[in-house]
């Protein structure tokens, strides 16, 4: 037992450190005195940028690539991503009319009212929150703990992802973007191996579906 | 004039008689000698003597008329001019009119000539003045400022009388306003013209003649004058013919007594005798003698008469020619005869025909004069129709020693006989500047009148430092200001004295102006408009050193309230003026007590008594005792202490307040008032009662009265801290004193307290009481007190206290304190309202109030003995950092906990070899 354990010490601990990292999200309680988003956003980034980073960088002793910060194979990210997104946004396109997708799904009224509100929420908050998922679920979970098995990792990562929002309060339509392409961007990182390429074309689909909700709407 | 002919004839009359008795008498002596005794020629004494006798004349009547006589020619009536103005107290650029009033002129006002005069300030005689000078003062273009300037600039403005003469071309004339003047007035047409100066010192008239030059032989410094020796009188009788004897003694002084003319190469004088003196009108010396002179002779031809009309350059006023250069001299208008419209040709205005008034426009230093042409009574000694032709002057003061020099005489044979007409050669122009009157002589326009008044009659002084006394006003106000009262300066003292007598030596005054404004009883005593002053007399009984008592009579003190007014012009001319008024005060300590009365039974009926020491209200503090807060339906019992007092009438807001022992109370007394009782409130809330009770000084029939107010307040009770120091208001933040009264702020800044939250500390008792309006209600009213909603007792001490504990974390808890009171009056008071006042029982209901308080009540951060709790010390920093940042560095050691733990796991976990081997 101990002599498994050893071996796989380095993929057992970092399962307990994403396990309890997505328990104490997905557990976290809203407190009164300080702003929700505040608090979500300083969550985040503790949670899924500075905690898996301090945890390679110190704990394993293992350089930030392991997230999967390097350039990786280019071409295939493009490539991947292009066809990730494009499956994604035909996916979109299938949620839109055969599901209440359009009716539920809802992006706030200045942000749809305004173009430069529209533009700061895509580059700013989409963004943002595109790479705090990619660091921790494709980089963390997919290329650093299941560095060698890409495939699992893609599954591990997304069910992760899913498991999240379903801990937090619920799966719903508002989540439907970034739920649906979870294991698109998770095949665009595996294929790349680089979280760049998934953070790129997660973003790009996100963008792209929120154009698209507001061009139906 | 009369009177001397009349004397005439009576000596001519006297004279015929004894002529006519000496011839008849003296021829026929012998035929006499029965008649008038037995022989010898009578003399004409004893002739003079018998005549009286048979007429009854009185020798001493006679010589007393004589001696009348003798001087009656130099009693006679000259003319004289006096002028009065109005307004008697001019001010800069205020029209003027001077008024000249003419006597003895025989003829009418209208007749004769008015020649005005009017000098500016800066414009005085002078033969080089300065260019500036000139152009000011200069009006005939001399180069010199004479009397002649004065008077073109007096007859400027009587001829245009306003005319503006801007636009007009004198190039020719076509009105005919010429006047022909004729000497002594307008009326004497083929009059001969005997001119004359009066000599007010000897009564001597000299005609105005250049014949009898006469120069008489005195030393060099000295002038010839008639000199009278002065006498000491040294017996004076009666003998037995009746005749006065009088005896004298010569002092060795003189005084003057005329002025000599020579005759026969001789100096003579009508009294005196002829002297060379130095400065005969001054001096009291007898001088040298006077023996000789020498005369040039002279004749009546050479007598003139001469106008004193102003001219214009190279003209002559009065001459009958007023042309265009005339016209333009005197600005008027060529084409009307009289520019000055009032029926007098324009030359005839410049003349000053009938010009009795002179109007201008008053400058600070001007000054007038007038010089009137006339006819006087007195007639001249030349045989035929003439009076003398006279002048009179403003001031009466053209003296004849201007020019004693010139005096003279000729003489003439008038009626058979020779006369001797004494003479002068004089410029009557030399006597112009002496007459001059300023306008504002006397005074009349720097005096203001300002009166003073003050009330009230009677005012009461508080000494007990309650600031109850009353306030005097005084008030000052102007009857003749030129100026709004902006414009003039008030400056107010205040003296006091315990006598009434403020100028009396023996009375003690001290001016206790600045002390008064020290104490703050006065307010500023100096500035423009000041009209009014109040003084609160609060004046205690020491003050600066002094006794109140050292200026007060059995209490009656008295102050005066003196102003100076003080108005300025721009020219530099004041005008002040004065007023004061002496204020009598009553001063005394004593007060009426209210109380909170008490109900006694009367019989069947329900009266009011006073309770004792302790029903007293309102007077824990001087805001209370000058204005009681009263609640309604309550029933105020009056006292003052009576010691020599008597005579009691109270009143309430003006209406006579009464209490008998058989209606209202035992307390009072039937058929007059004393020093007790009653007031009921029945009035609602805001209703103000002032109570009055004036009362008369046993020993000084000194009127004391007092007053107190009392006001119906809607009863009320405010929660406040019993102990400071455990439970405070709470600082609601800092507000700046602008009224400056607030002494007990630093730098002006004050605390501001909120009324409904208080602080305090946990682990400390927290002590409150209840604080009544009115006051008196906090032994009367009912209370029920609340903490969170559960009821708490008061202490015997009628507080309520009650514990916080410690919170366990520190947290701090609201408490939210409750009072309910209620309040209302006994039966027995509400039974005696409705037995003496008829305030119905339903009137006289109950009053419910309350009044709630939150307390914070926080940990102290400090232990009470002055130790510091590391934790707490944390805990408080702790509370004040942004909650924001305590959950961004608790999320982050949560993720760095989080780290750690796996790395701490990954650590107990041993490598493997084989993937060691493979690393």
């Amino acid at each position: 037992m101990l002599k498994k354990l050893s071996e796989y010490r380095r993929a057992v601990v970092t399962g307990l450190l994403v396990f309890g990292s997505i328990a104490f999200l997905g557990l976290f309680k809203e407190s009164d005195a300080v702003n929700p988003t505040f608090q979500f956003i300083i969550v985040s980034i503790v949670f899924f940028l500075l905690v898996p980073m301090a945890y390679t960088r110190w704990i394993l002793d293992e350089p930030f690539s392991t997230l999967g910060f390097r350039r990786g194979k280019s071409i295939r990210g493009v490539v991947a991503g292009t066809v990730c997104v494009s499956a994604g946004l035909l996916a979109s396109y299938c949620l839109l009319h055969f599901t209440p997708f359009a009716s539920q799904y809802s992006l706030p009224y200045i942000v749809r009212s305004d173009f430069l509100w529209f533009m700061a929420y895509e580059l700013v908050i989409v963004a943002g929150m595109a790479f705090l998922y990619e660091v921790f679920f494709r980089g963390f979970i997919q290329l650093s703990w299941f560095k060698d098995q890409p495939i699992v990792g893609i599954a591990v990562s997304s069910i992760m992802f899913w498991g999240l929002y379903a801990l937090s309060g619920g799966v719903v339509w508002q989540q439907a973007p970034f739920l649906l392409f979870a294991p698109l961007a998770g095949v665009v990182a595996a294929i790349s191996g680089s979280i760049w390429y998934s953070w790129m074309a997660s973003w790009m689909f996100l963008f792209l579906a929120d154009v698209l909700f507001l061009m139906i709407r | 004039m009369r009177s001397f002919q009349k004397w005439q004839k009576v000596m001519k009359a006297f004279s015929g008689m004894f002529a006519v008795a000496a011839l008849l008498f003296g021829n026929a002596a012998p035929a006499s000698a029965g008649l008038f005794g037995s022989g010898g020629v009578p003399s004409v004494s004893s002739i003079a003597s018998q005549i009286e006798s048979r007429y009854h004349m009185n020798l001493n009547s006679l010589q007393s008329t004589g001696e009348s006589m003798n001087v009656s020619g130099n009693k006679l009536m000259s003319p004289e001019v006096s002028i009065f103005f109005s307004p008697t107290d001019p001010k800069a650029g205020e029209k003027i009119m001077a008024q000249a009033l003419p006597m003895y002129f025989s003829n009418s006002n209208e007749s004769i000539y008015y020649t005005w005069y009017l000098k500016h300030s800066g414009c005085g005689l002078d033969n080089s003045p300065s260019s500036d000078k000139e152009d000011l003062c200069d009006r005939d273009g001399n180069g010199k400022i004479t009397v002649e300037d004065w008077k073109i600039e007096a007859a400027r403005i009587i001829a245009k009388n306003g005319y503006d003469n801007s636009d007009t071309s004198y190039d020719s004339d076509s009105d005919d306003d010429g006047y022909k003047a004729r000497y002594g007035g307008d009326t004497k047409a083929s009059t001969p013209d005997y001119c004359y100066v009066h000599d007010n010192l000897t009564g001597a008239n000299y005609e105005l003649s250049t014949a009898g030059g006469t120069d008489f032989d005195c030393p060099s410094g000295t002038s010839p004058a008639c000199m009278s020796d002065t006498s000491d009188l040294d017996s004076l009788s009666l003998d037995t013919s009746s005749t006065i004897n009088i005896t004298t003694s010569s002092t060795g002084a003189c005084v003057l007594a005329g002025w000599p003319i020579c005759s026969s190469d001789k100096p003579a004088c009508d009294t005196g005798t002829p002297r060379c003196v130095k400065d005969p009108t001054t001096s009291t010396s007898c001088g040298s003698s006077l023996t000789s002179c020498t005369t040039d002779g002279g004749s009546v031809n050479d007598k003139y008469c001469k106008h004193l009309f102003p001219d214009a350059s190279g003209e002559t006023t009065g001459d009958g020619d007023f042309g265009a250069k005339e016209e333009k001299f005197w600005r008027t208008d060529p084409a009307d005869s009289s520019t000055a419209d009032n029926g007098n040709k324009d030359e005839a205005n410049v003349a000053g025909l009938g010009q009795e008034t002179f109007s201008w426009n008053y400058d600070s230093g001007d000054q007038v004069g007038v010089v009137v042409e006339g006819t006087s009574m007195i007639t001249t000694k030349h045989d035929d129709s003439s009076s003398m032709i006279m002048w009179a002057f403003s001031k009466n003061d053209c003296p004849v020693s201007i020019a004693s020099d010139s005096i003279g005489s000729y003489v003439q044979t008038i009626q058979g006989y020779s006369v001797t007409i004494p003479t002068i050669d004089m410029d009557l122009n030399d006597c112009l500047e002496r007459n001059l009157v300023d306008p504002t002589e006397g005074g009349q326009s720097t005096a203001l009148k300002v009166n003073v008044t003050s009330s009230p009659d009677d005012p009461v002084n508080d000494s007990s430092g309650d600031d109850s006394g009353d306030t005097v006003a005084v008030q000052a106000s102007l009857d003749n200001s030129s100026s709004s009262l902006s414009g003039v300066q008030f400056d107010w003292k205040v003296e006091m004295s315990k006598s009434s007598q403020f100028d009396s030596d023996a009375s003690t005054v001290t001016d206790v102006t600045s002390i008064f404004q020290t104490l703050g009883l006065l307010g500023n005593t100096k500035g423009n408009a000041l009209t009014s002053l109040n003084m609160n007399l609060d004046i205690p009984s020491t003050f600066s050193g002094k006794k109140l008592s050292s200026y007060l009579t059995n209490g009656v003190g008295y102050l005066r309230f003196s102003v100076k007014a003080s108005e300025n012009f721009s020219s530099g001319v004041v005008r002040k003026g004065n007023g004061s008024v002496i204020v009598k005060f009553v001063s005394t300590d004593n007060k009426i007590v209210a109380y909170r009365a008490a109900a006694v039974a009367s019989g069947s009926l329900m009266h009011v008594k006073l309770p004792g020491s302790s029903g007293i209200i309102c007077n824990d503090s001087s805001l209370e005792r000058s204005n009681c807060s009263v609640v309604s339906n309550e029933v105020i019992g009056l006292r003052v202490n009576p010691d020599g007092l008597s005579n009691f009438s109270w009143t309430v807001n003006g209406v006579a307040l009464t209490c008998s022992e058989d209606a209202t109370s035992p307390d009072c007394t039937d058929g007059s008032q004393n020093e007790i009782n009653f007031l009921p409130i029945t009035g609602g809330v805001g209703t103000s009662y002032a109570v009055t009770v004036t009362a008369n000084d046993v020993t000084t029939g000194k009127a004391v009265t007092l007053s107190r107010t009392f006001t119906v307040v809607n009863p009320s009770v405010s929660i406040v801290p019993a102990d400071e120091v455990t439970v405070w208001p709470k600082i609601l933040g800092q507000y700046k004193d602008l009224t400056g009264s607030a002494t007990e702020c630093t730098d002006g800044l004050c605390n501001d307290y909120s009324t409904t939250i208080m602080q305090a500390f946990a682990g400390n008792e927290i002590m409150l009481k209840a604080q009544f309006t009115p006051s008196f209600l906090a032994s009367a009213a009912k209370k029920a007190w609340t903490v969170d909603g559960t009821s708490i007792d008061e202490t015997s001490s009628g507080n309520v206290v009650f514990s916080v504990a410690l919170s366990d974390d520190g947290s701090d808890r609201v408490y939210d304190v409750n009072l309910n009171a209620s309040y209302s009056q006994s039966d027995d008071i509400r039974k005696a309202l409705y037995d003496i006042w008829g305030v119905s029982q339903f009137d006289s209901s109950e009053f419910y109030f309350s009044d709630a308080n939150q307390i914070e009540v926080s940990d102290p951060i400090l232990t009470v003995d002055g130790s510091v709790n590391k934790t707490k010390f944390l805990a408080a920093i702790a509370s004040y950092i942004p909650a924001s940042l305590m959950f961004t560095f608790r999320i982050i050691l949560s993720g760095i906990l989080v780290v750690f733990v796996s790395g701490f796991l990954l650590a107990l976990i041993p490598e493997s070899t084989a993937v060691s081997r493979r690393s």
